[in-house]
């Protein structure tokens, strides 16, 4: 069985980013399953990032630490990682650096430079790469030091040219050097390296370059490579994408029209990914408006405020419209998403969660805005909330989510994280399938009749919705009669409140049980994991590994949150002997939730909320800590 | 075509310690030569060196702590043996690598 994972640490701006890719790529070409993320911080350049990968030759659900490789491109790398890690694993650093002190780091944080600083006194040694490393080899880790400096030198001379983009030349120096040491050949590497620098020649041949003479340093210094033998999927075409494309793509292929975004990490690549794909084949439609491809607006706006405004205009003009955004961003949605509400339009609000409050950490991740996403919006506000727990899922969301839209005439959430947003996974064509969903647009009227009333009491709260423009009505965030027309009469006020209230029940009738929740594995297992959104895969893993030693364990992962599937999560729950919750944030959310719609304590949290991802080995330890001591709380907190 | 930079230095000059040379941001044994137009190496020297010093009204770069000073400020990090510059070299694909806060 292959199971790899390793990082590949440096300065943002460094190379990091393409390093990272290179080698998820890499990995795809030798036929494995990659899944791979990038940390980094929101300093914008020069603090320490890295990007962490697990290969698999069956499915790569999660992260884990200690790692089987760290390539360290420059020496806060090494510091930081020195526990990251494990015996008999490799350190990939740069011999120049050696007698760097952690101290002397200006890029490092301070806390972590007075941990270094303490760890190294406690151990009578100065902290500096040289020492760090001495520790890693009395540890039993396996070290590789490269003298980056000349390594560049001779790519330079070898090309007969100066290299302009340094960063990324001395990522693919590094990067090629720890690949080396997992047995991925050359020929994977410089494939690889074409498949990201393929489109820029000038970029490209430094890079081939650079493989080959690390490579060459590597062979020359350690004698043939041990290869790695090719991973089942060798020779498969296969796709390779993060969670904000693959949104993306569910929204284009979806069939949205128009999209708004004020930037914002971790949402941002979403909406350029958009712009970048945004013109859409007409097919039919081409001879009658003498055009082949139509383009998806795509607006920048000055704010988060303007950007749903437009959106829910947009949506109620008949437009299929979302906005993409994160916590920051939509809490200055909040009054917008109420106006939603009132106006009942169909508008999809895409929410990255990142870790908050407030700026918290912009650039990590978390689960916090849960409970932010349901109560969203002042008075009365039933709406749908959706959270997908990986990259497919999240495809199949995003154009439900504008089917519900547009079916409830309601705003929809489809919440999702920072996690899912920058990890990267390997996917097959069938993963993406369009033709297994298809797009509905709810009750429309094209042509209203005279005396349409926009919103027309009705038996399932549904009133038939006409595109604003095709014929007289009023659309405002002020409570009106059925035709729309404002309104402060009582008998008016409480009918629409029923009715906004029965399509709330109709949304909880009409979507199938199985789209709101999911339950994993032994569905006899007495013992129950409740969670939602991207730890499903860490969890899934966990339980993988927990069956290998006996431990039976199913997972009721929930996927609408509101409106909240009770009845179904009373009936899972009242089965279990014991409810274990995990969840990235510290107020358990979801068990909050679950405690008020069910009336069941959820008695055990594995929680994590050090705005990293949680890792499958932490749940494995979080089950067995709770299963063996009966703990009501376990933190776990691996990630640098 | 005569060479003009030599891929060593002499008697204690380098690109590392010219007032031409901007240190890449991250990489700053590697930097731009700014009289060639050129990448070159920490310790390549050429008839063109200038020693770098921190006296004229204007903005520095501190490769040690990888900020931008005054002159004032670069007075002091030079005095506390920093490595002062006139500036920093960035990659021409920087924006690949890094993403918005």
């Amino acid at each position: 069985m292959v199971d790899l994972s390793f990082i590949i640490g440096g300065p943002q701006g460094g190379g990091v980013e393409s390093a990272g890719q290179i080698a998820l790529k890499a990995f795809v070409v030798k036929g494995y399953n990659v899944l791979g993320t990038r940390e980094y911080h929101s300093n914008i350049m020069g603090a320490h990032s890295y990007y962490h990968v697990r290969v698999r030759d069956g499915p790569a659900r999660a992260l884990r630490t200690p790692v089987d490789l760290v390539v360290a491109i420059d020496a806060e790398s090494v510091l930081t990682h020195i526990n990251d890690v494990r015996e008999g694993g490799y350190l990939v650093y740069d011999l120049d650096s050696v007698e760097t002190d952690a101290t002397k780091i200006a890029s490092m944080e301070p806390s972590l430079r007075s941990r270094l600083r303490r760890f190294f006194e406690s151990i009578n040694m100065k902290p500096t790469v040289g020492s760090a490393v001495k520790v890693l080899e009395e540890r039993g880790v396996r070290t590789v030091g490269l003298p980056l400096k000349d390594m560049l030198k001779k790519v330079s001379e070898t090309l007969g040219a100066p290299i302009a983009s340094i960063a990324k030349t001395v990522n693919v120096i590094g990067l090629t050097a720890g690949l080396y040491t997992l047995g991925v050949g050359l020929e994977y590497i410089v494939k690889a390296v074409e498949a990201q620098f393929g489109r820029r020649p000038k970029i490209l041949a430094p890079n081939v370059t650079a493989a080959r003479v690390a490579f060459e340093f590597m062979e020359w210094n350690f004698g043939s490579m041990k290869e790695l033998p090719d991973g089942p999927h060798r020779g498969r075409v296969r796709m390779v994408a993060s969670g904000n494309e693959v949104v993306a793509m569910a929204k284009i292929v979806g069939g949205l029209t128009f999209e708004t975004f004020y930037p914002i990490t971790p949402a941002s690549d979403e909406a350029f990914y958009i712009e970048e794909n945004k013109y859409v084949e007409l097919g039919e439609l081409s001879r009658r408006l003498g055009l082949d491809r139509l383009p998806i607006v795509v607006l920048q706006t000055e704010d988060e405020i303007s950007a749903i405004n437009m959106a829910i205009g947009a949506a109620v003009a008949g437009a299929r419209a979302a906005t993409s955004t994160s916590g920051p961003g939509f809490s200055l949605m909040n009054e917008a998403i109420s106006m939603a509400v009132e106006m009942e339009a169909p508008v999809v609000v895409t929410l990255w969660m990142r870790a908050g409050p407030s700026t918290g950490i912009a650039t990590r991740t978390g689960q916090q805005d849960l409970l932010h996403a349901i109560f969203s919006g002042h008075g009365d506000t039933p709406k749908i909330v959706v959270a997908s727990g990986d990259h497919v899922e999240a495809f199949y969301d995003a154009i439900k989510a504008f089917n519900w839209a547009e079916m409830f005439q309601t705003p929809v959430i489809h919440l999702l994280d920072k996690y899912l947003a920058s990890t990267i996974t390997v996917l097959d064509e069938w993963d993406l399938d369009v033709s297994r969903i298809s797009i509905n647009r709810g009750l429309r009227v094209e042509s209203p009749p005279e005396g349409y009333k926009r919103y027309e009491v009705t038996d399932n709260g549904i009133s038939p919705f006409a595109p604003l423009g095709t014929t007289t009505m009023v659309a405002s965030s002020l409570e009106h009669d059925e035709y729309g027309f404002a309104s402060e009469d009582p008998v008016d006020r409480e009918a629409m409140v029923e009715k906004r209230l029965r399509k709330f029940e109709t949304m909880a009738k009409s979507i199938p049980e199985e789209e709101k929740l999911s339950v994993h594995g032994d569905p006899d297992a007495r013992v129950t994991i409740v969670s939602f959104g991207s730890t499903k895969q860490p969890i899934i893993s966990a339980m993988e590994e927990l069956e290998r030693e006996g431990v039976r364990v199913k997972f009721l992962q929930l996927r609408i949150l509101s409106p909240f599937p009770s009845k179904t999560v009373s009936e899972i729950l009242d089965n279990s002997d014991l409810i274990i919750g995990v969840e990235a944030n510290s107020m358990g959310q979801l068990a909050f939730l679950v405690r008020a719609h069910t009336g069941i304590e959820v008695g055990h949290l594995i929680q994590k909320f050090n705005a990293r991802p949680f890792y499958d080995v932490e749940i494995v330890y979080g089950v067995k800590r709770v299963l063996s001591e009966g703990a009501r709380r376990v933190v776990v907190s691996g990630g640098a | 075509m005569e060479a003009v930079i030599v891929k060593r230095s002499s008697g204690g000059l380098g690109c590392f310690n010219c007032a031409n040379w901007l240190p890449h941001v991250h990489y700053p044994f590697a930097g731009y030569c700014t009289v060639w137009g050129e990448v070159t190496f920490e310790d390549y020297y050429c008839s063109k060196h200038s020693m770098m010093s921190v006296d004229a009204d204007r903005f520095y770069w501190c490769a040690s702590c990888r900020v931008r000073l005054t002159r004032e400020e670069a007075s002091t990090h030079w005095v506390q043996g920093h490595r002062v510059v006139r500036g920093a070299y960035v990659d021409p694909d920087v924006r690949d690598e890094i993403y918005e806060g």
